[in-house]
């Protein structure tokens, strides 16, 4: 059983450190092709979908495994073939309508974006590459606080009632020009004075804090691209009721 | 709607949603930066915070009345006894009754009820956040979860050969203190040192700070009330980093000090009299009663005389006639085995 024993301590090991998680996935990299192909029932390329959701699934498997579940190895291959077919009984669903989601054209530019949408066209004028340089910024100050996006993705509420509250903490936190400037300063978040303001409790806040962070840091100078992309979090009527 | 590309990795990228919401997803060849509509969503396993989200949905109540007097009144009245055993049943189950922080390296915090079920395990750090992360502990016993966190821990790499584990423990009942402790030091101490070869301290002081062991001699202490013990428990280095989760548990009851058999520890931290280390491996299936000794530096027991306690060992039962110089009982363990496997301490 000495095989298993690595593999399952090298899980172990990748759950808490994004780089051992990299390496471990490179490595199982035939193992995560061969699972996708086996579902297709053709060679999957790097190109493919498939491949891209057996890479995630691992992942998955990755972040979920425990040790009472058995070979790792199994659990793996079973994550990446439920998230495949899950993926290809979406696709069937859609069959035979035009997802605006569909690439048309030469370009290969999506139907969506040819839809006249006034907001596309100031998308297209910001470009990538200034989109690029707001969020690198972005990373950068969020690092000097400890935390990655990756983190601030574990951290962002998934119950939808929890996620509202934690709204309602980052609308009011945006409403207050101190409030943001103290945290664009320290980095760190008053959990308190949000908790005040907005209504929301502490532990929730606590909680989440480094979601709210990010979300609020987002609100501070310099990030006009990516809170123009977020759309109605500020037009909510989430004026503080303070 | 459509997400932002925020960062990306080999197997997930991280994106942002016009909603506000910041997930992984299947990396399809983005871009930091791209706009992109068709996303794959990772999902996650369960986490605590579902589990107590769940949990906390289940016990709201609302009860709305228009009836007239008389049925009024017997409805409130009913109401009342209803609330009340409501009230009971929630304050058994729901109402944290104690708490115990556990630090290795990542702290934690883990909730009991009064029925000595764990209710919640939330991470104090952010260490201790990554090793709670998907670890279920849909009610399971207070040791059980120690015990549990504690091999994740080893497993993860937070605990290092001669790591700690601190264990502090808060709650208003003083004999609630008193039973964990007792508990946590021999059942899941010993369990734990056998597999992971760390020294584990339950520390009944107020303080986080883990003391190291100084005392050689450790007498058990008259009952002081509200004096916090500190257990050491050492825990073999296996893994290099050992964040710790301190699980503080303030105890009233005499120190015992128990030392994990199954550890050959080079140097016990706290000159635990029992000299034998047992050599490095988990595989211990015997369970000399670890040794605990309770530090008597930050306990304010100064005056206590630990002397000798250590030849108290067997008062713990472990059952191998662990004194101090036991040492031919290590020697005969097969520690050459490795325990990834797990299978002793699955719950």
């Amino acid at each position: 059983m000495q095989g298993e024993h690595v593999i399952i301590k090298e899980v172990y090991a990748a759950k808490v450190d994004v780089e051992k998680a990299d390496d471990l996935i490179r490595r199982y990299m035939p193992f995560i092709k061969a699972e996708a192909s086996r579902q297709t029932g053709r060679v999957c390329t790097e190109q493919d979908d498939e491949h891209s959701i057996a890479m995630i699934a691992f992942y998955e498997a990755i972040m979920g495994y425990e040790k009472e579940r058995g070979s790792f190895m199994s659990y793996a291959s079973m994550l990446i073939r439920s998230r495949i077919i899950d993926h290809k009984r979406k696709e069937t669903k859609h069959e035979g309508q035009l997802s605006i989601y569909a690439e048309e054209g030469e370009e290969g530019r999506l139907i969506m974006d040819e839809l006249s949408d006034e907001r596309d066209h100031i998308d297209e004028h910001i470009g990538l590459e200034a989109t690029k340089q707001e969020i690198e910024e972005l990373t950068r100050v969020l690092a000097r606080a400890g935390v990655t996006f990756s983190d601030v993705a574990d951290n962002c509420p998934r119950q939808q009632r929890t996620f509202s509250a934690c709204m309602r903490a980052i609308r009011c936190g945006a409403d207050d020009g101190e409030l943001l400037d103290e945290i664009e300063r320290t980095c760190r978040l008053p959990l308190k004075r949000i908790s005040e303001l907005s209504g929301v409790e502490r532990k929730t806040i606590e909680r989440h804090r480094r979601y709210i962070l990010a979300m609020l840091l987002i609100h501070t100078n310099g990030y006009e691209i990516v809170r123009g992309h977020l759309r109605h979090i500020l037009t909510e009527k989430g004026g503080a009721s303070v | 709607m459509r997400y932002m590309v925020m960062e990306t990795h080999l197997a997930y990228a991280v994106v942002l949603g016009q909603d506000g919401s910041m997930l992984k997803a299947a990396n399809r060849d983005y871009q930091v930066g791209e706009i992109v509509s068709d996303i794959i969503p990772m999902r996650y396993p369960e986490t605590s915070e579902a589990v107590t989200d769940i949990n906390e949905a289940r016990t709201k109540r609302r009860r709305i009345f228009g009836w007239n007097r008389n049925l009024r009144l017997a409805a409130v009245s009913a109401a009342a006894v209803f609330a009340f055993v409501s009230w009971s049943a929630y304050d058994l189950s729901f109402a944290t009754f104690g708490s115990v922080y556990m630090t290795v390296n990542p702290e934690v915090r883990i909730d009991v009820n009064k029925l000595d079920r764990v209710i919640d395990v939330s991470g104090i750090n952010q260490d201790g956040e990554r090793l709670i992360s998907g670890y279920g502990y849909k009610r399971k016993g207070l040791a059980e979860v120690v015990e549990e966190l504690g091999e994740r821990a080893g497993d993860m790499g937070y605990i290092e050969e001669n790591g700690e584990i601190a264990l502090r423990l808060e709650s208003k009942s003083e004999s609630w203190i008193v039973e964990q402790e007792d508990e946590l030091l021999h059942e899941t101490a010993e369990r734990l040192s056998q597999s992971l070869r760390i020294s584990i301290e339950v520390n009944g002081t107020k303080s986080t700070v883990i003391s190291p062991p100084e005392t050689e001699a450790e007498t058990i202490p008259e009952t002081v009330p509200m004096e916090p013990e500190t257990w050491v428990i050492e825990i073999p280095p296996e893994t290099a980093e050992a964040p710790s989760e301190s699980l503080a548990i303030p105890e009233t009851a005499p120190a015992q000090t128990s030392e994990p058999t199954p550890m050959p520890i080079p140097q016990p931290t706290a000159a635990q009299a029992a000299p034998s280390q047992p050599q490095p491996s988990s595989a211990q299936t015997q369970a000399p009663a670890p040794q605990l000794r309770p530090s008597a530096g930050d306990s304010g027991y100064g005056d206590s005389s630990y002397g000798g306690y250590y030849h108290g060992v067997s008062d713990y039962g472990g059952g191998t006639g662990f004194e101090g110089s036991g040492q031919s009982d290590y020697g005969n363990s097969d520690y050459a085995e490795s325990s990834y496997g797990g299978s002793d301490y699955d719950g």
